[in-house]
């Protein structure tokens, strides 16, 4: 299963109807109406420009007290307030009283004036925003290294609270069931733009940590950063046995559950920025979907038995359902899936897969595999296109030449390893035959039959020009798997300025596929969990994100999710989609 | 009691360091104080996720925020559920206990798949209606045509011979007239008999050929009528249907995709054997009832066995693992007596 994980954080896509930037895309993506009485976090979602006239502001994240990082720290170290170390205050007291709101100011020139993204504007706080009672904050000795009138970054705690004392809340009711950094009270500052602010945020964002701090010397240009693979074998070993052992002794009735943990402990050690994907799905989900799912082809199945119509509607259903199913499949997988709490998204149409998933491999197959391209390119666009993150869409301008260029190194792939390995056991092959007096026959039937009247030698002579050319064949094609993924890769883009990069080497791919192939042969499945993560991590670290400066300002706009009945109908039917 | 993590805004990326303080003697519903920066605010706690081998535990606030803090971290109170914690457990367990839970799983999986899976299915087979029965074996009668077989050349006399013969046996197999007898030639699988399940039962024109006696050939339908009368077919199918779903529901149609098939080759060949033992036992007794002699089907069954087997010494090679036909030594009447 797992190694079926198709994850769309790898790819991606654009939102066919992708919205254009208007005062009216950005109203659409505004969150849900519970959040607007309370502090917001950054209303303006990435790929959406603002309503026109609206003022520049800065992202209230900046506002953040943790954003208010000294010139003299670095990038990707932790604000003074380090939240691993508890530390109390001893006496809480007010806000000092010139902290009160103030309006943020456009800033004149920002390290994000390099940034795809510097055109769209951060989110201003709401205007609606209720004003905070000023909580008790600590007065602080200004440390040397914090910004001027600014309170040091001191857990508040009350008067003669002791430490690990729950320190009493200074708002209740209504509006006090969300708090922000961004809040405009305890953060009056306009941040004066510094070269750091791309550091601060992506750090503030969920960084931290040196991978986050994606700036280069100049502190403009985002670095491309990798997506990390955490997860450990033995840990996997772990799950898979485990599931294994349920799965077997309820019947059956843990495999939605195992197939949750598994794809959770895959997508959740998938980290980019510091933060792994989130599978969201549950068991309960996949296991109604599953039982939908069996009883809906099982129906199917006696479709063939229905006189006359039947065997033609039991076709007609097939070939109609396998794009639908991957469609839908496609959709829940993504719609499931999440990255800080903003969830992936599929836009894809039915008409669209029917084109990718059944006209264009039949063109492909008529015109023995010189249209072939046509469908490898058109599938990853058409999966790289429809995916979106949050309101953002993702796309991919793909060119056929490379798609073509693709084929044409694999097929010379396949003649050099055809030359290599298919040489020694064609001669072997030829010189059997030869030795036999078969070279006259020409008749397949004839040559079938005289075959089983071989010596198991013989036979095994005979076979081995065709195991040589069936696992040429099989590097080949991982070959032009990993050469069509990086094409897709290099060109995609998420709306905002997020580029991506890929690092995927064919023939490495092509020899991970094989070894893993052998090794799970040789040790009878066993080593299955190496093999799979093997094969998982090297696709995810083959691929590099270049992040934008607002990495927080994604907004999950999404009201619809997926169905599980798709993804376990094209689970039973062994329907995947290698991208 | 403080808890130091990340705390993501509701449908949003923006994430920050935040702390939540938890009172003494904090109940599930009692409130929590959210700390971020230098506000603080007073929230509950929705849900706490399950560990599922991550690193980072996710509490799910009940303005939907999301709380994320280092596994080992997470208060006990808070892991209120036993099993999540149990089976988190198990999972990283030492390898040797995994090993061990892998072992006696794949025992069990083995037992279930040589005695359980027969019993079960057979029990669907038994019940399959007629109709599905009866279009399986339309259908695959017309891919045999179309593939690999032509019309016969034999006589008609000779095979009114045979067909009378075949009636007395169906009687005495009790099976229906749908039942019928067909005649094909096949330079493919030359000398050959098979029962489609519920009928039809084909013979071909090689078989006919090198038969020693009408005895010998109505030996070979005889056996062809018990796998019709026993539901060999039948039982096939719903084994093999039960096997893939087994492979489907345990994932281990995935995960070892080349082992499921090597154990349902192992498997299946042991059935097929097992079918092939009980029509030969049940051919022998009807023979008997109706009067044939019960050598013939022994030379019948050497003839074939000489008829496909290439070297001289097959008809003394054992049993193979693989094989779908017993060997010969084991079917031949002595033995079989």
């Amino acid at each position: 299963m797992a190694d079926k994980i198709n994850n769309p954080f790898l790819s991606g896509g654009q939102n066919p109807q992708a919205q254009a930037p208007t005062p009216d895309n950005a109203q659409q993506a505004q969150p849900n109406p519970q959040m607007s009485s309370q502090p917001q976090p950054p209303q303006q979602p990435l790929g959406q420009m603002p309503p026109s006239g609206q003022p520049i502001a800065q992202s209230p994240f900046m506002q953040s007290p943790f954003a208010q990082q000294s010139p003299q720290q670095s990038a990707g170290q932790m604000p003074q307030q380090q939240m691993g170390q508890p530390q109390m205050p001893q006496v809480a007291q007010p806000q000092p009283a010139q902290q009160t709101p103030q309006t943020p100011q456009q800033p004149t020139s920002t390290a994000l004036g390099q940034s795809p993204f510097a055109q769209a504007p951060m989110a201003q706080p709401q205007a609606n925003q209720p004003a905070m009672t000023p909580p008790p904050i600590t007065p602080h000795a200004p440390s040397s290294d914090s910004a001027p009138q600014q309170p040091q970054q001191q857990m508040p705690q009350q008067p003669g609270q002791a430490a690990g004392q729950m320190p009493q809340a200074p708002m209740m009711g209504a509006g006090a069931g969300r708090v922000t950094a961004a809040d405009p009270v305890r953060t009056p500052q306009v941040k004066k733009p510094s070269p750091f602010d791309f550091a601060q945020q992506v750090s503030g964002a969920g960084g931290g940590t040196s991978q986050a701090a994606a700036t280069n010397a100049s502190g403009q240009t985002p670095r491309y950063t990798p997506l990390r693979f955490t997860g450990g074998v033995g840990q996997l070993y772990g799950i898979m046995i485990i599931n294994y052992f349920l799965t077997l002794f309820t019947l059956g009735i843990w495999g939605p559950w195992a197939k949750v943990r598994t794809m959770r402990y895959f997508y959740g050690h998938t980290e980019f920025l510091d933060h792994g994907l989130e599978f969201l799905a549950t068991g309960k989900q996949l296991f109604v979907g599953r039982i939908i799912a069996i009883l809906v082809l099982i129906a199917i199945g006696f479709f063939e038995f229905v006189p006359f119509i039947g065997p033609a509607l039991a076709v007609i259903i097939i070939i109609a359902g396998i794009p639908y199913v991957l469609n839908r499949s496609l959709g829940f997988k993504a719609r499931f899936l999440a990255w800080r709490d903003v969830r992936f998204d599929w836009q894809g149409s039915y008409g669209k897969a029917f084109l990718i998933f059944t006209i264009l491999p039949l063109l492909s197959f008529i015109t023995l595999g010189l249209a072939q391209p046509i469908a490898a390119r058109a599938l990853r666009k058409h999966y790289a296109d429809n995916h979106a993150f949050g309101a953002a869409s993702f796309s991919a301008d793909l060119s056929l030449g490379s798609y073509y260029l693709a084929l044409l190194k694999a097929m010379l792939f396949f003649i050099i390893l055809t030359l290599l390995l298919g040489g020694p056991a064609g001669f072997l092959g030829l010189a059997t035959l030869t030795e036999l007096g078969l070279l006259e026959v020409t008749s397949f039937e004839e040559l079938t039959l005289i075959f089983a009247f071989l010596t198991e030698a013989q036979q095994l002579m005979l076979i081995l020009p065709i195991i040589a050319a069936v696992f040429a064949f099989y590097m080949a094609s991982s070959f032009y798997l990993a050469l069509s993924r990086h094409i897709m890769v290099n060109n995609l883009r998420l709306h905002g300025g997020i580029r991506f990069r890929s690092k995927l080497s064919g023939f490495r791919f092509a020899m991970i596929m094989v070894t893993n192939l052998f090794i799970n042969i040789v040790t009878l499945g066993f080593a299955y969990p190496f093999t799979i993560i093997r094969r998982y991590r090297y696709l995810v670290e083959s691929i590099e994100i270049r992040p934008i400066a607002n990495m927080a300002g994604f907004i999950d706009h999404q009201q619809k999710s997926g169905f599980s009945v798709f993804e376990e109908a094209s689970d039973i039917e062994g329907l995947s989609i290698d991208i | 009691m403080r808890l130091d993590g990340q705390l993501i805004y509701a449908r949003t990326t923006q994430a920050v360091p935040a702390s939540l303080f938890f009172a003494k003697g904090w109940a599930k519903d009692s409130p929590v104080i959210c700390l971020i920066g230098h506000a603080q605010s007073e929230v509950k706690v929705k849900s706490v996720n399950p560990p599922e081998g991550q690193k980072k535990r996710l509490i799910i606030l009940d303005n939907d925020d999301k709380f994320y803090c280092d596994n080992k971290d997470l208060p006990a109170f808070l892991d209120d559920k036993i099993w999540h914690k149990q089976l988190d457990k198990a999972e990283r367990s030492s390898w040797w206990i995994l090993s061990l839970i892998a072992i006696v799983a794949s025992i069990a999986l083995g037992l279930f798949l040589y005695f359980g899976l027969p019993r079960i299915a057979d029990l669907f087979a038994y019940h399959m209606p007629e109709a599905v029965i009866d279009e399986l074996s339309d259908d695959t009668l017309q891919q045999l045509d179309l593939i690999f077989m032509d019309e016969s050349q034999l006589a008609p006399e000779k095979q009114a011979d045979i067909a009378k013969e075949f009636t007395k046996l169906r009687q005495i197999a009790q099976l229906d007239d749908d039942v019928e007898l067909l005649f094909r030639s096949s330079d493919l699988i030359g000398a050959n008999a098979m029962a489609l399940p519920g009928g039809p039962i084909i013979l071909t024109d090689r078989l006919i050929d090198i038969a020693p006696s009408l005895d010998g050939i109505m030996g070979v339908v005889a056996h062809e009528l018990a796998h019709v009368s026993a539901h060999h077919g039948q039982r096939n199918i719903a084994r093999s249907m039960l096997f893939s779903l087994m492979g489907y529901f345990t994932g281990l149609n995935q995960s070892a995709e080349q082992q499921a098939a090597f154990a349902q080759s192992l498997l299946f060949s042991k059935f097929s054997r097992e079918f092939e033992t009980e029509a030969d036992r049940l051919a022998r007794e009807w023979m008997a009832q109706a009067g044939y002699d019960e050598a013939a089907f022994d030379e019948m069954l050497t003839k074939l066995y000489e008829e496909s087997c290439p070297s001289q010494d097959c008809a003394d090679k054992p049993t193979g693992w693989f094989d779908s036909h017993p060997a010969l030594r084991d079917r031949l009447s002595n033995h079989s007596h």
